[in-house]
C-alpha cells in the first residue's frame, strides 16, 4: 500500500494551543505500561506490567495485568488484573475467576481478563470531569473468557465472553454470559448456519476454541439524558459492548441481563442502519459520558477490515468474515435515531476519497476518546499511531509508537488514553514544546535528494496539468 | 402368577427385561404396542390408565403387569422380578440419556435388599447399560457394596449440609463418619459429582427458616477436600430445585438467586477450585437426564 519503511516515530505534530494536553498512557508492545508527555517523552514506564489495556488512576496508580496465559492453551487470557501504586505496590488484585491447569504450567487462578474493565466511579475508564474512578475501593467490571459448549451456536468448544463484577475484596457479585443471549442477538438463519460451521475457530489453541463473538470493549453507560428523559434502555448502570466478529454493538440491561439496544449484525435491517453503513469489526464502542462534548452519543472506532457471518460473496467464499472494507471510520452516533452526528473517515482525514481510503485504516484493535475540549484522541492501532483531532478535523497532535514487537515488524498499539497532568501528582508538569508539521514534499533523510533538480526542460506542445484526477474508480459521491 | 409384558419396537430396555425373564425361566405374555393389532395393549391401557406414567415423549416402556400391580420402566420391573413383592425402594423415576439407567437412590432403599439390588444392577450392566447412582450420604454400605462389585458407572452425591445439619434439612440424622465414607466412595468412581442444593429448612437451634450459609457450604467443600485429599473435585452449588429427594422440601418459599450464588461459589472455591453454580428448577432427579 505504499506505506514507507522509514518514517519518524515519537511525536510528529503538536499544536500546543489546540490540543488537550496531558499524559498519554498505553501498553508499549513487549515493554510494558508507558506514559508519555505531549512531546513523546516517556515520563514513566512500568516494564513487565502488562495491560489489556492499561489505565491511570487519579493518584498516579496504574491498572494492568500480570501477564498472559500460554497461548498454546488460552487465547488472549490475562492472568491477573492488578492495581499498583506509584511505588509499585499491588493494592488490588483479582485472579479468582477460573483455576487453570495447563500442561507444563504452574496451576494457578486466572482472571482470564481481556480487552476491558471498568472501575466504579467512572463509566468508561478515561478522564471525565467529576467522574473519577475509585482508587481505594469500589467494584470493578471485568470482561473475561470462559470455555463452554452451546449446541445452539456450534458443536465446537466456545471461547465465550463473560462480564463479571468484582468487589474490592475480590468476590464475584455479578456475572453475564454472552452465549446465554445468543437467540436475542438478531442472527438470521444464514448467519447462524455460517457461524455454526465456522465459529471463528482457533484450532491451534488447546483442543480448539471458537472465539465466536469476540467482545472487545465493555463500559457502563453512566448518567445520560436519554434515561433522564424516560428511555429506560439507557439506564446509567447498563453496559455497552462491541463485538469484533459479529459487528454488533449492544447494551445489556444490568438488572435482567437482557439485550435492550443494539445495532448489527445486519446493517441492512433498517433505514437508519443502512444510512449509517456497515460497522465492521468495531472497537471501543462506548457512550460519551456526561460532562464531555457529545455526551450521550455512542463513539466507536469502526475498523473495517473483515468480520461477520452471512451470505458468501466474492470476498468470502463460505460466508465467514463476509463483511469487508479496507478503511476505518470513527463514528459518533445518536443511539435513539442511529443518526451519525459526527464522523472521521479517510475523507475528513484529507485523503483522496476511495483511492486513498486505506491511509486511515486499522483492521483490528484501536479506539477513540472524547476529550473535554471536544477534540477526539484516536488510536489507529495497527500501525501504532495515536492522534488528536479537533471537531473540525484539524490534526493537532500525532504520535507514532517507537515500540516494536519482539521478533515481528509491528508496533501495533491496542488502546491509548489521555489523562490530565494532575492525575500524576508525583511528577511536575512537563514542558510543552510545539512540534510543527514537516512538509513531506521537502523532507529528506540524509543521503536522499538534497537539492532541487537542475536538469529540467519544458515540452512546449504539452498541456499544463490541472488539479483534476481520474483514478479508475467511482466514488460514493459520484453514485449519489 | 401370570406376567404380561408390554413392549415397543426398538426398545432396548424391553429387550433387557425379556432376557431377564428368559434367564429366570419365567413365562410371560408379550404385547408389542407397535403391532398392527395392539388391542391387548389398548385394553390394558384403558383399564390401568391412572397407573401408567407418561413422559414428554409418551409412555415409558417396558411395562409389566402381574395381574395385581403395574410395574413400569426397567429398574422397577427388574426389582420386582428379583425381589418379588418385597419393595426394594431403591428406584425413583429418572430420565436418562440413551444407554444409561438412573434413579438408583442408594440412600433411600431397604438395605436388607442389597443382594437383590446387586443382582438387578449386574443384569443391567451385563446388558450393556451404564448405571448412574444417587446418594445423599446415608447408607454408605450400599454404595460401598456397589463400588466393590464395580456395578456403578457414575455417582451423583448430594451433600445436603454439614453433618450437624442433616437432621434439620432431611429429617433424619447422618453421622460425620457415614458422610465422610460416602464422600470417599463417591470420589472412587471414575465419574462422579458432588452437589449441594440450597433449600430453605428450619434450623433446630433458632426455629427460623433459612438457607445454608456461605460458611456452611464452604464447610462442605472443606470436608470433601479433607476426606479425599484433593481440591479438584467437581462440586456444584445449586438453587431452584423444588422437588423432594429425601424428606419434604416442598416448604420452599423462594429460591436462592443467581447473584446470591456467586458468594457461595467464592466461599467453596477456597477448598474446591472447580466449584460451579447452577440455577435449576423442577425435579432434580429427572433433570439428571
Amino acid at each position: 500500500m505504499g506505506f514507507p519503511t522509514v518514517y519518524p516515530t515519537g511525536t510528529t505534530i503538536y499544536d500546543t494551543s489546540a490540543s488537550w494536553s496531558g499524559y498519554t498512557v498505553f501498553q508499549a508492545k513487549d515493554v510494558g505500561a508507558t506514559i508519555i508527555d505531549m512531546n513523546g517523552n516517556v515520563v514513566r514506564q512500568i516494564r513487565r506490567l502488562h495491560g489489556f489495556p492499561n489505565r491511570l488512576l487519579p493518584d498516579g496508580s496504574m491498572i494492568g495485568s500480570t501477564g498472559r496465559r500460554n497461548n498454546r492453551y488460552g487465547y488472549q487470557d490475562e492472568k491477573a488484573v492488578v492495581q499498583i501504586d506509584w511505588s509499585g505496590k499491588v493494592n488490588w488484585r483479582f485472579d479468582q475467576y477460573e483455576y487453570i491447569e495447563d500442561p507444563g504450567e504452574e496451576p494457578q487462578w486466572m482472571a482470564r481478563q481481556h480487552h476491558d474493565y471498568q472501575r466504579e466511579g467512572n463509566p468508561v475508564g478515561y478522564y471525565v470531569p467529576g467522574m473519577d474512578p475509585k482508587v481505594a475501593g469500589g467494584n470493578t467490571l471485568i470482561l473475561c473468557h470462559k470455555n463452554l459448549h452451546n449446541p445452539k451456536i456450534t458443536d465446537k468448544r466456545l471461547l465465550d465472553d463473560t462480564i463479571i463484577e468484582v468487589d474490592w475484596e475480590g468476590n464475584i457479585i455479578w456475572e453475564w454470559v454472552c452465549s446465554d443471549h445468543f437467540t436475542s442477538l438478531g442472527f438470521d438463519e444464514t448467519m447462524k448456519n455460517t457461524l455454526y460451521r465456522n465459529p471463528n475457530l482457533h484450532a491451534e489453541v488447546g483442543d480448539g476454541v471458537a472465539d465466536w463473538i469476540h467482545l472487545n470493549s465493555m463500559s457502563v453507560l453512566g448518567p445520560n439524558n436519554w434515561f433522564d428523559e424516560g428511555d429506560e434502555r439507557f439506564h446509567p448502570d447498563n453496559i455497552i459492548w462491541s463485538s469484533r466478529q459479529t459487528n454488533i454493538i449492544a447494551v445489556v440491561e444490568k438488572t435482567s441481563g437482557n439485550i435492550v439496544w443494539q445495532v448489527g449484525p445486519d446493517y441492512h435491517k433498517s433505514v437508519a442502519m443502512r444510512k449509517m453503513g456497515w460497522i465492521i469489526g468495531p472497537h471501543h464502542a462506548h457512550m460519551i459520558p456526561r460532562g464531555l462534548p457529545g455526551a450521550g452519543n455512542i463513539l466507536v472506532f469502526d475498523n473495517g477490515g473483515w468480520a461477520g457471518y452471512g451470505t458468501p460473496n466474492p470476498g468470502s467464499i463460505n460466508g465467514f468474515n463476509n463483511a469487508q472494507r479496507d478503511c476505518s471510520r470513527v463514528l459518533e452516533i445518536n443511539p435513539v435515531t442511529c443518526e451519525v452526528v459526527w464522523k472521521y473517515t479517510p475523507v475528513e482525514a484529507g485523503f483522496v476519497n476511495l483511492a486513498d481510503n486505506y491511509k486511515f485504516y486499522s483492521g483490528y484493535i484501536s479506539s477513540a476518546q472524547r476529550l473535554p475540549n471536544g477534540n477526539t484522541l484516536i488510536t489507529e492501532g495497527a500501525d501504532g499511531r495515536i492522534f488528536e483531532i479537533t471537531p473540525a478535523y484539524e490534526l493537532v497532535w500525532e504520535y507514532m509508537s517507537p515500540f516494536f514487537a519482539l521478533g515481528a515488524n509491528t508496533n501495533y498499539l491496542y488502546r491509548a488514553y489521555r489523562y490530565p497532568y494532575e492525575w500524576i501528582p508525583q511528577l511536575s508538569k512537563p514542558m510543552e514544546q510545539p512540534v510543527a508539521r514537516i512538509d513531506p514534499k521537502s523532507f529528506r533523510v540524509p543521503g536522499g535528494q538534497e537539492k532541487e533538480p537542475e536538469n529540467v526542460m519544458v515540452f512546449e506542445a504539452g498541456d499544463t496539468f490541472s488539479s483534476e484526477t481520474q483514478l479508475c474508480i467511482v466514488t460514493d459521491d459520484e453514485i449519489e | 402368577m401370570p406376567l404380561t409384558l408390554y413392549t415397543a419396537t426398538g426398545c432396548a430396555k424391553c429387550n433387557v427385561v425379556r432376557r431377564f425373564l428368559d434367564d429366570h425361566d419365567l413365562s410371560f405374555t408379550e404385547y408389542n404396542v407397535r403391532d398392527a393389532d395392539n388391542t391387548g395393549f389398548r385394553e390394558f391401557y384403558a383399564s390401568h390408565r391412572l397407573s401408567i406414567l407418561r413422559g414428554k415423549d409418551g409412555i415409558y416402556f417396558p411395562i409389566l403387569f402381574n395381574g395385581r400391580k403395574v410395574y413400569q420402566d426397567l429398574l422397577p420391573i427388574l426389582g420386582f422380578l428379583q425381589s418379588g413383592d418385597r419393595p426394594l425402594r431403591f428406584f425413583l423415576p429418572s430420565e436418562q440419556p440413551k444407554g444409561w439407567v438412573g434413579g438408583i437412590h442408594t440412600s433411600a432403599g431397604d438395605p436388607t435388599g442389597v443382594a437383590d439390588l446387586m443382582a438387578v444392577l449386574a443384569h443391567v450392566r451385563k446388558s450393556g447399560f451404564k448405571v448412574e447412582l444417587f446418594t445423599d450420604g446415608s447408607q454408605p454400605e450400599v454404595l460401598q457394596t456397589i463400588a466393590e462389585k464395580k456395578l456403578g458407572d457414575r455417582v451423583i452425591m448430594e451433600i445436603c449440609g454439614p453433618p450437624g445439619l442433616y437432621r434439620a434439612i432431611t429429617g433424619k440424622p447422618l453421622s460425620a463418619a457415614d458422610l465422610s465414607l460416602s464422600i470417599e466412595l463417591a470420589a472412587s468412581f471414575g465419574d462422579y459429582r458432588f452437589r449441594t442444593v440450597l433449600l430453605p429448612f428450619v434450623r433446630g437451634d433458632r426455629g427460623a427458616t433459612g438457607f445454608l450459609t456461605t460458611a456452611e457450604v464452604a464447610e462442605i467443600a472443606e470436608l470433601i477436600k479433607t476426606v479425599t485429599g484433593g481440591n479438584h473435585h467437581p462440586f456444584v452449588v445449586s438453587s431452584g430445585y423444588t422437588g423432594a429427594v429425601t424428606g419434604d422440601h416442598n416448604q420452599s418459599t423462594r429460591t436462592i438467586s443467581l447473584q446470591e450464588l456467586f458468594a457461595y461459589r467464592t466461599a467453596a472455591r477456597r477448598y474446591l477450585v472447580k466449584t460451579e453454580i447452577e440455577q435449576r428448577s423442577g425435579n432434580l432427579l429427572q433433570e439428571e437426564a
